[in-house]
């Protein structure tokens, strides 16, 4: 099947990997983050901690092998740069005070 | 499935370099890790009877404890008391006490002796089981880096190389999934190994998730909890520590007392051995270590509660199993899920088995690699002689991955016969596996990969050597006969094992391509 160049992936190894390593690892913190403020039972609930570090790992993982289907090494830093800043922001507003506060 | 060839094109790379980067480590790690499955087993198997007493009445042991502290005062801080039934023996080492593995520290242990009287014993005990252990966690890459093992940052990045390559392999054969699934075609020899690779691989691929997210997590979670705390909590404490329990008092309750106030706590549970220390301080503890088959334990084998050793108070629950709250029995249930410490002795085969599959599949991953890429360089109809880089690479895989099997077999082999005959017995292991290993790294590294046939066919015979050690010794020679059930097995699977490995060495008496890795 023809794929036109324009549309067909650039490997990119270095920039692709750095993203899911560093973006992933941000999005993924800001999203366990969220999850410990605002899930079930808040910031308080006793063992909360231990399975909050545990999702971290599993979200970091998949953004880390999914990243390569990013057409270029430039827009997977701009996607997940976005996203991380995205989630990021709404873990600040969160602990904030941004719910209820 | 579709998928276009150009994403399938970069996640083929993809998978095939995390795979070559990662699969000597993995190897290692799943192949000791299938041993480990059975480390009472292994322990009890390294330990010569001399060393162990029988278990004594629990009020007897009680009674005579006042006596046994004054003639070894180590008693009055720490000790360890090993349930069995209504009896126990009691256990303790000087100083010791630590997280890390102290393969030298002399240990003492009381109990009923041949004459069914009160007896001490001394010894370094056989650490065979923690060492095997240690090989899974690390490799056997030895060093530390601050407080942190070397090799299981290692361990920890080729986890994450690892969980690469599951995804890129899962993408790679969903186009033909349902073709490819459980076909094992025998059309050629390399389609019948890429079938093999494919079909273990894909069968146990909810297993090699779970060990690659849990190895990651378990050896990067001081740097995950770290960002948690300053990304997420901020200033506030995400552990309370307890303050320590005010109790009057420093004479811990009898033993008898103790144990009846453990199994009250856990019912269902067996008790099988509670761990004192600090006694005497503000910060005396009991950890019991308590296991049910029926149950997910968030250790290797059981979970633990935690008792005041004066005051006979359970101070914690939270690691016995699904005696937490929600967020702690889900926690939990992640180390189980690892350590396959659920349903028993069946689920305890089942990882076994599933281990030395995944080893199987990142063997046979590298050497598939190594040799399609030179059908892909084909010209005009020729293969081309594979290359320095390419030889050294299957050198090395075969080396290293044979080198940890003929490593462990060597160990277990000198340490049966030199058991009684050194002062440390776990040097003998060490050194034992570290020259076989490193002898076979060499021997592939100077005559090249084809040597297999003849690593495999020592490795074979060092692990047959092993029975028949136990074998020779009904006659009083040598060590010991295994008189235990687990002792017996571990003896068969050996045997078993040196079979399967003659197999593999008749099978690449096949492959002689000469131009080929293996010429």
């Amino acid at each position: 099947m023809a794929v036109d160049n324009e549309r067909r992936l650039r490997p990119d190894w270095i920039s692709k990997s750095l993203a899911g390593l560093i973006g992933g690892f941000v999005i993924a913190l800001g999203l366990a983050g969220l999850f410990a403020w605002v899930g079930p039972g808040g910031l308080d609930a006793p063992n909360k901690v231990q399975f909050n570090m545990w999702i971290i790992t599993p979200l970091w993982m998949l953004i880390l092998s999914l990243v390569f289907l990013f057409r270029t090494g430039w827009r997977a830093w701009l996607w997940l740069g976005g996203v991380a800043l995205l989630v990021q922001g709404l873990l600040w507003w969160v602990k904030n005070g941004g719910i209820g506060g | 499935m579709k998928i276009r060839g150009h994403i399938l094109r970069v996640y083929k790379d993809l998978h095939t370099w995390v795979g070559i980067t990662s699969g000597i480590v993995l190897f290692i790690g799943f192949f000791a890790g299938a041993l480990s499955m059975f480390k009472p087993a292994l322990s009890d198997w390294s330990t010569p009877p001399a060393q162990q007493l029988a278990p004594m009445p629990l009020a007897e042991l009680d009674a005579s404890l006042p006596g046994l502290t004054a003639e070894y005062p180590a008693l009055a801080h720490a000790f360890t008391l090993n349930l069995s039934g209504d009896g126990a023996t009691l256990s303790w080492s000087e100083g010791g006490g630590g997280r890390e593995l102290d393969i030298s520290g002399r240990e003492w242990q009381a109990g009923l002796g041949a004459d069914g009287k009160l007896a001490v014993v001394s010894a370094i005990p056989s650490r065979l089981a923690e060492l095997v252990d240690q090989l899974h966690r690390t490799a056997g890459i030895p060093g530390h880096v601050g407080h942190e093992q070397l090799g299981v940052l290692v361990m920890g990045v080729a986890a994450v190389l690892y969980f690469l390559a599951l995804v890129s392999g899962l993408i790679l054969l969903l186009p033909t999934l349902v073709k490819d699934f459980f076909a094992l075609r025998q059309k050629s020899e390399k389609r019948f190994w890429l079938d093999a690779h494919n079909l273990a691989g894909i069968t146990s691929f909810p297993f090699h998730v779970i060990i690659s997210v849990t190895v990651i997590v378990f050896a990067f979670h001081d740097l995950l909890y770290g960002s948690l705390q300053s990304g997420v909590y901020g200033d506030k404490p995400m552990f309370e520590r307890p303050a320590p329990t005010r109790v009057a008092g420093t004479e811990h309750l009898p033993l008898p007392e103790l144990v009846a106030r453990a199994r009250a706590a856990v019912p269902g549970f067996d008790v099988n051995e509670m761990a004192f220390s600090g006694l005497g301080t503000p910060r005396a503890g009991i950890r019991a270590r308590v296991s049910d088959d029926a149950h997910y334990s968030r250790g290797a084998t059981g979970g633990f509660l935690s008792l005041h050793p004066v005051s006979g108070a359970v101070t914690s629950t939270d690691m016995v199993p699904e005696q937490s709250n929600t967020w702690g029995n889900v926690v939990n249930g992640i180390f189980t899920l690892h350590f396959g410490s659920y349903g028993g002795v069946v689920i305890k085969w089942t990882y076994f088995v599933l281990g030395l599959l995944g080893a199987f599949v990142f063997y046979t991953g590298n050497l598939l690699w190594l040799e399609t890429r030179r059908k892909r360089q084909q010209r005009d109809g020729t293969l081309p002689a594979q290359n320095r880089s390419a030889r050294f690479m299957a050198a090395l895989t075969v080396g290293t991955c044979l080198g940890s099997v003929a490593g462990v077999a060597t160990a277990m082999l000198a340490g049966k016969w030199l058991t009684g005959h050194v002062d440390n017995i776990n040097q003998v292991y060490l050194a034992s596996y570290y020259i076989a290993f490193l002898a076979s790294v060499l021997c592939c590294l100077i005559r090249g990969a084809g040597v297999n046939r003849l690593l495999l066919r020592l490795t074979a015979l060092l692990a047959l050597g092993i029975p028949i050690t136990s074998l020779i010794s009904t006659t009083g020679i040598g060590s010991w006969p295994a008189t235990t059930l687990a002792s017996v097995v571990v003896d068969l699977v050996v045997l078993a094992g040196a079979a399967v490995l003659w197999w593999f060495a008749r099978l690449s008496d096949r492959r002689r391509a000469a131009d080929s890795v293996w010429a």
